[in-house]
């Protein structure tokens, strides 16, 4: 699996993916990995109408990810990787997704408390997973567009 | 013209209320400089110096629209004064761009500052919603609005009234060399609009449509208009040959409508309160406040106690986006859900609702951005362009009534539709269709952006060669090979500089600084 773009963002696919990322990293298919999406054929069918036209969309439950990181699914095809906050990120970190940076969008679940950045909350438990996926080296970058200056969440998270 | 205290009083409310109305009627897009610029020009008594600024400042910011909270830059602030100057100080065209281009991304800073205020408006506005107090909410989302239409507004008056004088002495001053140099790089600027569209609009597999409208406008010079009509027959031919559109909601029809719960007043009410959706716009929670506003009246209505009018309102504040045109589904399922919730608690708890708006309003964003601000406010800015570069005044009024029809019209039915069918008529809508839909509509766009840079982008090389008593003009050499190649070149590499990771301010400064060289040494002029 070649994996060209990885984002957390509790809005998956929508304008910024569409219009900001997808033709500037080159991506040819969108696997989002959230098991209630996956789960509501409403949102699944609304996700795939909302990416650009062209670009294959897999939405999966956490399980179907893993089994298709273990068999390397898609060959050579530039994949983005989306998910909803940092647990399943990290979830499919050790289940083998080899990534790059980690590009950070809206997160911000109702009970979210700990105030990151203006626009990164954070729940106890997520907060942990911001901290273990920084520790295992990777850089976390906060850029809703390509055009917007970056704040480094790994930064912000020294202090916490 | 001398810009007098009342005239810059006059001007700077038009700035103010073109951001003011983004936030509270609906995102007409008035904003854009095609607008703008030339009712700069109309209030000064020069239309026409107001017409060429827009047209190609728009063509300038075609790609820099506000996307999913992003802040764009000010494009009302840099036509407006660009404008102003221009006609105060008797500037040329590109003199004008090269004042309104950096001043409109320096005035991104407004909105950031604007957007950062009204969080305090919107916590307000959740101990209104405590205490059930519909009043003091509505006095936020004008407060915020406000806030908003002023924090565009002070700058261009404080800019207008101190500037004059000094872009008139400035301008006097320049050396004849620095003045080729801003002209060439006045010139070059609308590569900058055309190389960041292409580079959100086309996937690979679509890039060749964008040489075949520059090709079109290059050697035949049909102009931007016939390239257009090409460009729309080639997307009818494709979307035909794909399967066409016929199923596009064929799920929906011939079916027995869901009953509404909602009434038919409720529901124009709703749909004219949604105008509102962006107001008080905030960094933390966006759209929240409008939301809550959209549906305020009806929440009154169906939860009489205070205790449950006030917990919705207040579910209602937490952190909402979606495209502001395409409300109308979350609106209306929401509106069902919150009228079930009130008769029967048990029924629908407020998870669900929370869920649903959730789950939407991600999706319709990315539907929405990439066909109105990804493709038809481009498409339309574009043609009214190159109707303002002709001197045409139609070209504003075409602008914002094709799109403002547009805008009702989907704003009207995807609201009504939803009240109609629910969310089934998203579960059933084929996205095939979908997807064929907006293929078309990218290859209509990157053949309309090839025929703008084939005929609009004038980058031309004075440079004369001498060789043994013969002159050569290499321009004549490079139009024989290709006409318009410096154009179609200065397009590519904006979209490569971009695609590299440069920023748009980035390329911005790279085209000033490399179109005032060589303009001065008279290698491009």
């Amino acid at each position: 699996m070649r994996v060209v773009f990885t984002r957390v963002d509790e809005r998956l696919i929508h304008g910024q993916i569409t219009i900001g990322w997808t033709n500037l990293t080159g991506t040819r298919l969108i696997m989002a990995v959230n098991d209630q999406v996956a789960g509501n054929s409403l949102q699944r069918n609304l996700l795939k109408m909302a990416a650009k036209p062209g670009v294959q969309v897999e939405i999966l439950t956490m399980e179907e990810a893993k089994k298709k990181i273990s068999e390397d699914a898609w060959d050579n095809t530039p994949v983005m990787v989306l998910v909803k906050n940092p647990i399943d990120l990290l979830a499919l970190i050790k289940a083998g997704l080899k990534i790059g940076k980690v590009n950070v969008g809206g997160v911000r679940q109702p009970d979210a408390s700990i105030v990151l950045t203006k626009e990164v909350k954070a729940t106890e438990a997520e907060l942990e997973a911001w901290k273990e996926i920084a520790r295992l080296g990777y850089t976390i970058e906060v850029q809703f567009v390509p055009d917007q200056s970056i704040t480094s969440l790994n930064k912000v998270l020294e202090r916490f | 013209m001398e810009i007098t205290v009342g005239l810059a009083l006059i001007l700077a409310f038009v700035a103010g209320f073109a951001y003011y109305a983004r936030r509270f009627m609906g995102a007409p897009f008035i904003e854009r400089a095609i607008i703008m610029a030339p009712l700069t020009g109309l209030i000064m008594g020069d239309l026409k110096t107001g017409l060429l600024i827009g047209g190609t400042l728009e063509l300038v910011f075609m790609g820099a629209t506000a996307i999913g909270g992003s802040v764009p830059p000010n494009i009302p602030v840099g036509a407006v004064i660009g404008t102003a100057f221009a006609i105060s100080a008797g500037l040329t065209l590109e003199e004008a761009l090269v004042i309104a281009v950096p001043v409109a991304l320096l005035g991104s800073l407004c909105e950031l500052l604007a957007k950062t205020a009204s969080t305090i408006f919107v916590n307000a506005a959740e101990k209104y919603a405590e205490k059930g107090n519909s009043r003091g909410i509505s006095l936020m989302v004008h407060l915020g609005n406000i806030a908003h239409g002023l924090s565009t507004a002070i700058p261009v008056f404080i800019a207008l009234v101190l500037g004059q004088d000094a872009v008139a002495a400035a301008s006097s001053a320049l050396p004849e060399s620095i003045r080729t140099g801003i002209t060439v790089a006045g010139k070059i600027l609308p590569a900058l609009g055309f190389g960041i569209l292409l580079s959100t609009l086309a996937s690979p597999a679509f890039i060749p449509w964008f040489f075949i409208g520059f090709a079109i406008a290059a050697y035949a010079g049909w102009g931007v208009l016939g390239v257009s009509f090409v460009g729309i027959m080639a997307a009818a031919f494709y979307v035909a040959q794909k399967g066409g559109l016929s199923s596009l909601t064929s799920g929906a029809k011939g079916k027995v409508d869901q009953y509404s719960v909602v009434s038919k007043k409720d529901q124009a009410q709703m749909f004219w309160r949604s105008f509102a959706l962006q107001s008080a716009f905030s960094f933390d929670r966006m759209q929240a406040l409008g939301f809550t506003w959209t549906l305020m009246p009806f929440l009154q209505k169906i939860y009489k106690g205070s205790k449950e009018f006030s917990a919705s309102l207040k579910r209602h504040l937490s952190f909402f986006n979606t495209n502001p045109w395409i409300v109308g589904p979350i609106v209306a399922i929401v509106a069902e859900l919150e009228s079930k919730r009130a008769e029967n608690p048990e029924e629908v708890d407020e998870q669900s609702i929370q869920a649903v708006k959730g789950s939407l309003m991600g999706p319709l964003a990315g539907i929405g951005d990439s066909m109105i601000q990804g493709t038809l406010v481009p498409i339309m800015g574009g043609v009214a362009s190159s109707l303002a570069l002709q001197g045409n005044p139609i070209a504003p009024v075409l602008f914002f009534l094709v799109i403002n029809v547009a805008h009702f019209w989907i704003r009207w039915n995807t609201l009504s539709v939803s009240f109609k069918f629910g969310t089934r008529f998203f579960e059933e809508i084929d996205q095939s269709s979908m997807s064929r839909l907006l293929e078309g509509a990218t290859i209509a766009g990157l053949m309309g952006i090839g025929g703008l840079v084939g005929t609009w982008l004038n980058i031309k090389t004075p440079v004369v060669y001498t060789i043994q008593d013969a002159s050569i003009t290499l321009q004549t050499m490079l139009d024989g090979i290709m006409p318009k190649v410096l154009p179609l070149l200065a397009t590519l590499a904006v979209y490569f500089g971009i695609k590299k990771g440069l920023k748009n301010t980035q390329v911005l400064l790279i085209i000033l600084i490399v179109g005032g060289v060589l303009g001065a040494l008279k290698i491009l002029g």
